[in-house]
């Protein structure tokens, strides 16, 4: 083997990927890996079988469908809660921040509780909800409310710093050249944020993917309408159906490795429409 | 239009930034606000633009022409600004970015997309930055941005244009090019300006007046000509360019500065007095001739540049500098460690307001 004498200017480029490729390897790489011999050792028809039967169907649905619109209600009242905080300093705004990281923190089984406790048809805002007609707990809406709060922080987070580093200079321009409040927002400060919303996005949606705990407390794990498929994952594992599990798992890797490549396409695009970095 | 300011104060807490400012720029005139920062320079042009509330004074009034505007919004007032750090929209093409101003006019004033276009264009050619439309802020020097800066303002046709340090995050030599060109700019244009910066150099150069500020206050307003070579105070004479500065007393109606003794102006017996020299104020004799004036050693040449610079050093702490042309330092044979004499040529005494 010849050696090429080669110089870098940046030190540490083997030492650094050497680390990065055994750490992904033994913690993401070679379980997946595992999933995926498994299912390759099912055989199409069996898979096929496995994977697409109407209640795994359903369970798809209603996870790919939460998660999305979860991560859409956090993209936009993140974003409106991240510009509260980076913008204002207000009395409480110190322990309000502080708050936006509780859902990071408190066990999901907590929350999911929690969250039944209060939506339920007895619970504090269930009751208040009831006579209008609209149901929670124990309902796909469910579902989404538990997404939303375990997402929130990812956005918020995200966006925060975006928004600081937004020179107020910009705004002021747009204000000198006759842009009202709204064209000034949706014009140039929309659109410079743009690229963390959309990471924010990701994040929260690949959260919601997976999450479990919070969900099946308030869904009711109606099979068929509130099913999440990492639940019904579980379901077939107790069931000692461990090739049923593993294509439900291999769908829905692939589902969301694929969604999340998308939209990190989207947000590599935004990133070049902002004209990267520059004052 | 002409704009006049008068009795314009700010405090930001106990911190009074502007000091009952009044001054005036004439109908296409061309004002440079100068002073060190934190002079409140900067806050007197955010107040007239309108991004910055006046203290409420009675006798308090911003107007163009004779419309009064103090009360009137930002958009409302038909100003172009333009900021030290140009606060382009990135996300936006140069096009774009020129073209905001009148995008964003209400529809029934908004010209139509090919009129858009036409002025754009006209622009970008005044700004020499034809065949640029396409690009993002981001992959423009900072000159070209400054200069879109400058085009996308102009794109609303202001009544009034105030400029922020417009040349202060450039390097010297792009500075020195570009506020030549903005000389020339509003040579053709004629459009009221007032541009704000802490180089005198910049003052002197482009503008048809100086307006010196120092703690909020104007301290001289005049022709370049006049803040030069008749500064109002010490002050003065110390911003606008390189002094030296000698101190002294009063002395039977002279000031007195070691062996250097000047007419002094009427002032009490043994008042503090300040001299100060600019450098081309002073002149150099080898100590053998035996000139009266203040004996000093050669402590440095700088031979680079137009004119040479002799620092020297005398009984006082600071150094003092003389220019001289090439010619006269090779005349005299200066050399590091001569001794030498310096005497006046020219100068200016200020007794200071406060006795000892």
């Amino acid at each position: 083997m010849s050696r090429q004498p080669r110089t870098r200017q940046l030190p540490g480029f083997g030492l650094t990927l050497g680390s990065t490729l055994l750490y992904l390897s033994l913690l993401v790489l070679l379980p997946l890996a595992a999933l995926a011999a498994k299912a390759a050792s099912l055989g199409w028809r069996d898979f096929l079988a496995a994977a697409a039967e109407p209640r795994v169907l359903a369970a798809y649905r209603l996870t790919f469908g939460a998660a999305l619109a979860a991560a859409g209600v956090n993209a936009v009242c993140g974003t409106l809660v991240a510009w509260a905080l980076a913008r204002y300093r207000f009395a409480g705004r110190a322990l309000l921040d502080a708050l936006i990281d509780l859902p990071f923190a408190l066990p999901t089984a907590v929350s999911g509780i929690a969250l039944t406790a209060l939506y339920a048809p007895n619970g504090w805002l269930g009751q208040q909800l009831a006579p209008l007609g609209v149901r929670v707990a124990y309902t796909p809406l469910g579902v989404v409310v538990a997404l939303i709060f375990i997402g929130l922080p990812f956005v918020v987070r995200t966006l925060q710093p975006a928004i600081e580093e937004l020179p107020a200079e910009v705004e002021e321009a747009a204000a000198m050249l006759g842009a009202t409040r709204w064209q000034t927002l949706r014009r140039v400060i929309l659109p410079a944020v743009l690229p963390a919303v959309l990471t924010g996005f990701a994040l929260s949606f690949a959260r919601a993917l997976g999450e479990y705990g919070s969900v099946v407390f308030i869904s009711g794990n109606l099979p068929l309408r509130t099913e999440i498929a990492s639940l019904l994952i579980l379901t077939k594992l107790e069931q000692y159906d461990y090739a049923g599990a593993t294509a439900i798992a291999t769908t829905m890797l692939a589902a969301s490795f694929v969604l999340l490549l998308l939209i990190n396409g989207l947000q590599a695009w935004a990133v070049r429409r902002g004209g990267g970095e520059q004052r | 239009m002409s704009l006049a300011v008068s009795h314009l104060s700010k405090t930001f807490g106990p911190h009074r930034a502007v000091d009952d400012v009044s001054l005036r720029v004439g109908d296409g005139e061309l004002v440079a606000l100068l002073g060190p920062s934190g002079c409140g320079k900067t806050t007197l042009l955010r107040m007239i633009a309108g991004l910055e509330e006046p203290d409420p004074h009675p006798a308090a009034s911003l107007r163009f022409d004779d419309r009064e505007v103090a009360g009137e919004a930002v958009g409302r007032r038909e100003v172009g600004f333009v900021f030290q750090h140009y606060a382009l929209f990135r996300q936006l093409t140069v096009f774009e970015n020129v073209a905001f101003g009148l995008r964003v006019k209400p529809w029934r004033e908004r010209p139509p997309r090919a009129e858009i276009r036409e002025r754009v264009l006209e622009l970008l050619r005044l700004v020499q930055l034809e065949g640029f439309e396409q690009r993002l802020p981001g992959q423009l020097s900072g000159g070209q941005r400054q200069r879109v800066a400058l085009a996308r303002a102009l794109a609303v046709r202001p009544r009034v244009l105030l400029l922020d340090e417009p040349f202060g995050a450039l390097d010297a030599k792009v500075r020195a090019d570009l506020r030549r060109w903005l000389r020339r700019l509003h040579d053709e244009l004629h459009v009221t300006s007032l541009f704000v910066t802490h180089d005198q150099e910049e003052a002197l150069e482009v503008a048809d007046r100086v307006v010196v500020m120092q703690r909020g206050r104007v301290e001289q307003d005049g022709s370049p000509d006049e803040v030069f070579h008749h500064p109002a105070n010490a002050f003065v004479t110390d911003f606008l360019g390189q002094v030296n500065l000698f101190h002294g007393r009063v002395q039977d109606g002279q000031a007195v500065f070691g062996p250097l003794a000047v007419d002094s102006p009427p002032a009490a017996e043994g008042q503090a007095a300040r001299l100060l020299v600019r450098p081309h104020e002073l002149e150099i004799h080898p100590a053998r001739v035996g000139r009266p004036g203040l004996a000093a050693t050669v402590a440095r040449l700088q031979l680079a540049g137009p004119l040479a610079k002799v620092e020297l050093r005398g009984d006082g702490p600071d150094e003092i500098v003389v220019s001289l042309s090439h010619e006269q330092v090779a005349t005299l044979g200066l050399r590091v460690g001569d001794a030498v004499t310096v005497g006046l040529k020219g100068h200016r005494v200020y007794v200071d307001d406060y006795s000892i």
